[in-house]
C-alpha cells in the first residue's frame, strides 16, 4: 500500500530510496502527459529528469492540499508549458486558431487496429491545439477529475469542460471520417 | 456536455441535461474513451528512476562540497585578518624580505603545484572518457 504521508517524511527525511519508489509510482503518469503536450520526443526524457528533481526539491513545500499525483502533475504541466513558451514559441497555440483547427493526419488506407491505431490516436491529439491536448490527456488519465484538471492548469472549469468537449468532438469527428468504430 | 460516462459520478453529474447525443455519436464516443483511457504502452528509459537518484546524489555532494569550501574560505579569511591584526608591521615587512629573498624558490614551488593539480584532472578526466 502506498502511503502518502510516510513517503513524503521519510523522503523529506533524505531517504532516498523511498523518492525512488515515488518515482517508479508516477513515472508513467508524467510520461503521458509530457508524451501528448510536447511533440518532441527526444526531450521527453530530460523534461521527465526535471520534473522528478523538481518535485524532490520543493516536496517540502508539498502542503497536501491535493493528492500527491495531482500535485506531480502540476509540475510536469507547469514545466512543459514553460518548455513549449521557450522553444517552440512559433508553435505556442493561440485559443483563437483553435476554432478553426483541423488535422493535417490523412485517413488511414486501411482500418488500423491493436498497437498501431494507439499511435495514429496519439498522432491525432499530438495535432490538437496545446490547451486542448492538455485539457484531454490530463482528464483522461485516471484519478483526474475536472477539479484536479483546474487546479494543475487554472483554468476555470467552463473553460476545461469546453475544451474536453471540442477536443473530444474534434476527435470523434475524424474518427467517424476514417470509418470508426 | 458529453464527457466520459464513468466521471460523470465523479464530477457531480453537472450539467448532465446537455448530455444528449445519438447513439451513433454515444458509440463512438464510448469507442474514444475506450481507447483514450489506455495506458501508455512505452515510457522511460528503464533506468529513469536510478538516472534520476543519481542526479540528486551528485547535486546533493556538489551543495555539501561548496558549503564546505565556504566554510573554509571564511576560516581562512577570519584567521588572516586576525593575523595581521597581531602581527606588527616590522614582522611583516620581514616576512616579505624573506619572500623576496627566496622567490625563485617559491614561484617554482607554487608552479609544481599548480601543475600537479592540473596534470591530475587531466588523468582523471582521460579516465573518465575511457
Amino acid at each position: 500500500m502506498f502511503d502518502e504521508d510516510k513517503v513524503i517524511s521519510d523522503i523529506l527525511k533524505g531517504n532516498l530510496n523511498t523518492f525512488q519508489i515515488v518515482v517508479e509510482q508516477y513515472q508513467n503518469l508524467v510520461y503521458s502527459i509530457l508524451n501528448r503536450m510536447l511533440t518532441n520526443d527526444e526531450d521527453i526524457e530530460d523534461i521527465g529528469q526535471e520534473v522528478f528533481m523538481r518535485v524532490f526539491e520543493n516536496l517540502r513545500l508539498f502542503k497536501k492540499e491535493s493528492k500527491l499525483s495531482t500535485w506531480i502533475a502540476r509540475i510536469t504541466y507547469n514545466i512543459a508549458i514553460n518548455y513549449l513558451k521557450k522553444e517552440v514559441n512559433k508553435k505556442y497555440d493561440n485559443l483563437d486558431h483553435s476554432i478553426d483547427f483541423q488535422f493535417s493526419s490523412e485517413t488511414p488506407e486501411s482500418r488500423l487496429i491493436g498497437k498501431e491505431f494507439d499511435a495514429y490516436l496519439n498522432k491525432l491529439i499530438r495535432e490538437l491545439p496545446l490547451q486542448y491536448r492538455t485539457v484531454i490527456t490530463l482528464y483522461h488519465l485516471d484519478e483526474l477529475t475536472v477539479q484536479e484538471v483546474q487546479k494543475i492548469t487554472k483554468f476555470p472549469e467552463g473553460t476545461i469542460k469546453v475544451y474536453l468537449l471540442r477536443a473530444r468532438k474534434l476527435l470523434k469527428e475524424k474518427l467517424q471520417k476514417d470509418g470508426y468504430p | 456536455m458529453d464527457i466520459p460516462k464513468k466521471k460523470i459520478s465523479k464530477d457531480q453529474k453537472e450539467n448532465t441535461a446537455n448530455q444528449q447525443i445519438s447513439e451513433v455519436d454515444s458509440e463512438i464516443y464510448d469507442f474514444l474513451d475506450s481507447e483514450l483511457e489506455k495506458g501508455n504502452p512505452n515510457g522511460f528509459s528503464s533506468g529513469f528512476s536510478k538516472n534520476i537518484i543519481r542526479k540528486i546524489e551528485t547535486k546533493q555532494k556538489r551543495k555539501l562540497n561548496i558549503r564546505m569550501y565556504t566554510l573554509i574560505s571564511i576560516l581562512v579569511l577570519i584567521s588572516i585578518s586576525l593575523l595581521i591584526s597581531v602581527l606588527n608591521t616590522e614582522f611583516i615587512s620581514m616576512l616579505c624580505t624573506v619572500f623576496l629573498h627566496y622567490r625563485f624558490l617559491s614561484i617554482f614551488f607554487l608552479v609544481t603545484v599548480v601543475l600537479i593539480q592540473f596534470g591530475e584532472r587531466l588523468i582523471n578526466a582521460k579516465k573518465g572518457i575511457n
